[in-house]
């Protein structure tokens, strides 16, 4: 017997099949849902939860260190803390401006309009780099905790202070090197920033570093400069001494190891102070020693000389007419400052006359003056480790005229840098080696260094002994040169007169780029000094030998005693007969 | 059966607590780490701020006046307070027999 249901219970069968339905379908949405979730987007969610959750924060590394020669220190870094608020989380932008400016001597009107142009901001620089008061100050005005932190950031400090501030250059607020060796070996010496994680809450505060940091900070390596700082400041010292005394818009110096290109000093004026950048005037940034170019004048004649003495074109025994001062050379009038008739080539180089040199010119022709010019590096970098530095200006040779041949043995025609001046009369004084000049000592270990130091023989070493050991020491014994003598040493140089290029073509009447280079032992050469003095504003014509020499000479000097190189008793004796220069 | 549940509930509890300690464990080793870090960076703060002052003090360019009115003396003082060899010298001393060689700022000072 079959059981029929009432209506009743078969609405109740339906009710409940479509009930159940229902949640199926709910179910099954759900499901759906989640794994549309869970799998087909489970990366684009994850991804978005992450970022909320966890943020990366850059881990600042510590620059090194730079050191001169002897380890003395000339910059280093401190950690400083810097304020920021969160402008979103201030409700009394005034009341925290107020408090603020009170404790970092801030003006209150221009952080308050600060904090009211970022309102929906989460981060503000208030102060960077508080000193330790500032800092104190700011924890005593118990601001809201939420509402502003503290951030470590580096400092550079140097102190030596102004001493070698163009070598060094300097690091920016943001730590980036501007400028000399801070620029120039900024990836070495910055280091590697390193990155850690970091998860926040839904506020944004930071509850838990997470362990796995993405990437450690290495710190910058430290650097050991070949300057040593003792030189360093003789130079500077007699720097100063110049610009007061000679007034010029500019002067420079170095002093070099001839042998290893080590630069010992390299100064200019006028100068800075790396610890306060923010005084420097324009003038003052220029690193006159690699980036000023002028005219090297009678600087560049023992060159010439040493070329056409080892192209066999020259005799240590030759003899010039000079013409009693005045020499017609095609359409142009030579001049000497003294009349000279027959010269022997030692003369012609101790007296530094440009119609000797001129008649030279003639006898080696352009091309090998050229060959000449280019042997002893000008015209192009000398590949020293600082940023802008400026190779001269050497015209190629099909741009040469009749004219060149009298003017290039005069050192006219072509420009350099002080540092190409002293590098190449350096090869000079070593035995004929152009040595790359270096202002970054090589680790012990670093194989780069042989490489670095590979040289080239511009004249053969018996030439380079002559010139050095025969002429440039006669022009400091007895030419234009003689306020460069030292009691005790044996001194070699050139005096150097060169007159101004104008920016709009030809010369500037009246002024005048006055230098002297000079090294000592002569029979074995330890250190070579240059100075290079621009546009002396008085004295008249101010000759490289008035100028120039007397402050070389100290620089040399002092240099040698404090390198404990030995004066000679015997020269010391015959100093004493030495008499008072005539005026030039 | 209870025995078997017993055994069971038993290393499960003795698992799970031993997890705990290793973790605390754990933490307490990163905590003392973290704290030798931080101990680290101050102290290396410490010393850079006073090889800093120390460089400071000892700049050439702030000793040469003293030396030139000779107010400091450039000869190793007969009892020096520390006998070994200076790293960074202004100028080398000269050595206790006494040296020949002149030193630069008392050359300078002569004239």
């Amino acid at each position: 017997m079959s059981v029929t249901p009432s209506p009743s219970a078969t609405s109740i069968i339906r009710r409940a099949r479509f009930v159940v339905t229902l949640f199926g379908i709910v179910w099954t949405v759900l499901a759906l849902r989640l794994m549309q979730l869970q799998w087909w987007q489970e990366g684009r969610f994850s991804d978005r939860a992450e970022q909320q959750r966890e943020y990366a924060e850059e881990i600042p590394a510590r620059p090194g260190d730079i050191v001169d020669r002897q380890g003395r220190l000339v910059a280093t870094t401190l950690t400083l803390r810097s304020l920021f608020i969160v402008p979103r989380r201030i409700s009394q932008p005034w009341t925290v401006a107020n408090a603020l400016s009170s404790a970092l001597d801030l003006p209150a009107d221009q952080l308050f309009e600060k904090i009211g142009e970022r309102r929906d901001r989460q981060f503000l620089w208030v102060k960077r780099r508080l000193t330790s008061d500032e800092v104190e100050k700011v924890k005593a005005l118990k601001l809201p905790a939420d509402s502003w932190g503290f951030r470590d950031e580096y400092r550079r400090e140097y102190p030596q202070g102004v001493v070698a501030a163009h070598v060094l250059g300097l690091r920016d607020i943001d730590g980036v090197g501007r400028g000399g060796i801070e620029e120039g070996l900024d990836k070495v010496l910055s280091g590697e920033k390193g990155r850690r994680k970091l998860a926040r809450d839904s506020r944004g505060r930071v509850i838990e570093i997470l362990d796995d940091i993405e990437h450690p900070p290495s710190p910058g390596q430290n650097v050991q400069l070949s300057l040593d700082l003792v030189v360093q400041l003789f130079a500077e010292r007699e720097l100063d001494a110049v610009m007061k005394e000679w007034k010029p818009e500019s002067c420079s110096a170095i002093a070099l190891d001839p042998k290893t290109g080590d630069v010992l000093a390299m100064a200019t004026r006028p100068t800075f102070d790396s610890n306060h950048p923010e005084r420097a005037a324009p003038a003052e940034w220029k690193n006159r020693a690699i980036a000023d170019i002028y005219e090297p004048g009678s600087t560049f004649k023992p060159f010439v000389v040493s070329y056409g003495l080892d192209q066999h074109v020259l005799r240590t025994d030759d003899k010039f007419d000079c013409e009693n001062g005045l020499y017609r050379m095609g359409r142009r009038q030579l001049h000497d400052h003294h009349r000279y008739g027959m010269l022997n080539l030692t003369d012609v180089l101790v007296k530094s006359s440009n119609i000797g040199m001129a008649k030279v010119g003639e006898r080696l022709t352009n091309e090998r003056l050229f060959e000449a010019a280019t042997l002893f590096g000008f015209g192009r970098k000398t590949g020293i480790e600082l940023p802008g530095e400026l190779p001269g200006i050497l015209r190629p040779l099909k741009q040469w005229t009749t004219y060149s041949t009298g003017s290039i043995p005069m050192g006219h025609e072509l420009a350099t840098t002080p540092l190409q001046l002293i590098s190449a009369h350096a090869a000079l004084a070593n035995g004929g080696l152009l040595v790359r000049p270096r202002i970054v000592l090589p680790h012990q270990q670093d194989s780069t260094a042989a490489i670095r130091q590979l040289s080239e023989q511009t004249v053969s070493p018996d030439v380079a002994k002559w010139v050095v050991e025969v002429p440039m020491q006669e022009v400091v014994t007895r030419g234009t040169g003689k306020r460069a003598r030292i009691p005790g040493y044996n001194v070699f140089g050139k005096t150097g007169t060169a007159q101004c290029i104008s920016p709009h073509g030809g010369y500037i009447h009246g002024k005048y780029i006055s230098s002297f280079v000079c090294g000592a032992p002569v029979e074995d050469p330890r250190l070579l000094v240059l100075v290079v003095v621009n546009q002396s504003s008085v004295g008249g014509e101010t000759f490289g030998g008035r100028v120039a020499a007397p402050a070389a000479a100290n620089i040399l000097k002092q240099s040698l005693v404090y390198l404990r190189i030995s004066p000679e008793q015997h020269l010391l004796d015959a100093a004493a007969n030495w008499k008072e220069d005539p005026p030039e | 059966m209870f025995f078997r549940f017993g055994a069971a509930l038993i290393l499960i509890v003795s698992v799970a607590l031993t997890g705990t300690a290793l973790e605390t464990q754990n933490l307490s080793l990163k905590r003392s780490l973290s704290q030798q870090q931080y101990r680290m960076e101050v102290l290396l703060e410490s010393q850079a701020k006073l090889r800093l002052e120390t460089q400071r003090l000892g700049a050439p360019a702030k000793l040469f006046d003293a030396l030139e009115r000779g107010d400091a003396s450039l000869y190793r003082p007969p009892k020096p307070q520390r006998a070994d060899q200076r790293r960074a010298p202004l100028l080398n001393w000269n050595n206790a027999n006494g040296d020949s060689r002149k030193p630069a700022i008392r050359d300078q000072a002569q004239e």
